[in-house]
């Protein structure tokens, strides 16, 4: 499984990162975890408010802060 | 569960009326809501004294409107969804710079947001004239900027601000379009065209309005120590700046000239140009002068054209910021002109 964390650096881009580091360490899970930093990159992924998080090339959530818990959740649901 | 249910939906609302109390409230009384603290003769107070006595004084003043402010932010960035908004922009057409210049106010608070979106009207296929467009109408007439200037200047000067900077980022994005330097910008992100906004899961209504108050809290610490910041500075250029000066150089048509021109390289954070404005027409700036300056220095500011330059080049961002300088002296000779006043 491959999570992305689409942002250029703002401090709610890192704390979606963290997030999603605790959330895969909690459920023990195996996955690839990147940052996407290019904002022309993430303009062509259509993502035009950051933090942005997308699973396995799926934009789920974007222009806000998910959870630990959110997150934990659609890992479940992959 | 049904508690935590209203809670989260009551909260946010709450203040966003009681925010907007504040501002309606007066406007029906004549009194304010809350008591407001004012200053007499800024030199008399001791040096120290200065900053402290001008932020307590707009402290009394402003945070109702500063909260309905960043409470309204967060209502738009959360109920408007920026995704189908590009929906709009899918084909090239005259319709699409009224439809920038339009959303660009409520698209975004905060012009750290803008360059995405920039990009993103663009990969819709609208060309890069609406672009422009919505980025030369973001900084000058967001719905903080507006209720800013409205409530510490006047508002006639904030109906100017929304109707010369709507009209100027109109004409600026139609000329940049034809430009060669535009059009082979352009040309790079058309091939990009059709890409679609992603589709993003949708949140309960509870939590969309609790959401609110997470994006109004985040713009409140981007904006408010800035502001502070900004209101020190100009508290000593309000209580030392030699009245003479500023009537000699920023009244008349030269006046509004050098308004369209400062604007450059005084870069203002977001909201301290709408305080610092304020603060040159208590020394005597002229209203036209005024106004120039606050549609010149948030189209043209070097901080923006920095990140924009990364993404379309400096011909691209050398043009529309000279033309927006242009547009910016032509408002305030028109408001002179007009002989509106404040």
């Amino acid at each position: 499984m491959k999570i992305e964390v689409l942002g250029t650096g703002c401090p709610k881009c890192k704390k979606t990162y963290e997030n999603a580091e605790k959330a895969i360490k909690e459920l023990g899970i195996e996955a690839e975890l990147v940052k996407v930093y290019d904002s022309i990159e993430i303009a062509k992924r259509g993502v035009l408010e950051t933090p942005a998080l997308a699973i396995d090339g799926e934009i789920k959530v974007a222009g806000r802060v998910p959870s630990k818990e959110e997150i934990k959740e659609m890992l479940k649901n992959e | 569960m049904m508690a935590k249910k209203w809670i989260k939906i009551v909260v946010p609302t709450a203040l966003l009326i009681l925010g907007l109390a504040t501002i309606v409230y007066p406007k029906i009384t004549g009194e304010p809501l809350t008591p407001v603290y004012k200053y007499h003769e800024l030199k008399e107070y001791p040096v120290w004294e200065i900053p402290i006595v001008y932020i307590f004084s707009y402290a009394s003043r402003a945070w109702g409107p500063l909260l309905f402010a960043f409470m309204l932010g967060g209502f738009f960035s959360t109920f408007i969804s920026k995704e189908k908004m590009m929906a709009y922009f899918s084909s090239k057409s005259k319709r699409n710079y009224f439809i920038a210049a339009g959303l660009a106010p409520v698209f975004t608070v905060c012009s750290c947001a803008m360059i995405p979106i920039f990009a993103g009207i663009m990969m819709a296929g609208a060309g890069i004239g609406p672009a422009i467009t919505f980025l030369l109408m973001a900084p000058a007439a967001n719905i903080m900027a507006i209720i800013f200037t409205s409530e510490i200047i006047s508002w006639k000067l904030a109906l100017a601000r929304i109707v010369f900077s709507f009209i100027g980022a109109i004409i600026i994005g139609m000329i940049v379009a034809k430009t060669s330097w535009g059009k082979k910008i352009e040309e790079k992100y058309m091939e990009m065209a059709g890409k679609r906004g992603a589709k993003i899961q949708e949140m309960r209504i509870e939590d969309k309005f609790w959401e609110t108050m997470h994006v109004a809290g985040d713009l409140a610490r981007r904006v408010v120590p800035y502001l502070a910041l900004g209101l020190v500075f100009v508290s000593f250029i309000e209580a030392y700046m030699p009245r003479e000066i500023v009537a000699k150089w920023l009244t008349g048509v030269h006046g509004v000239i050098l308004g369209g021109a400062i604007g450059v390289p005084t870069y203002t954070p977001t909201l301290v140009e709408v305080f610092f404005t304020k603060a040159l027409i208590n020394l005597g700036m002229s209203p036209s002068a005024a106004l120039a300056f606050l549609i010149g220095a948030p189209m043209a500011s070097i901080p923006s054209m920095l990140g924009v330059s990364r993404v379309v080049g400096w011909k691209v961002v050398l043009t529309y910021a000279a033309l927006a300088i242009v547009v910016a002296i032509i408002s305030g000779l028109i408001y002179l002109g007009l002989g509106v006043g404040l």
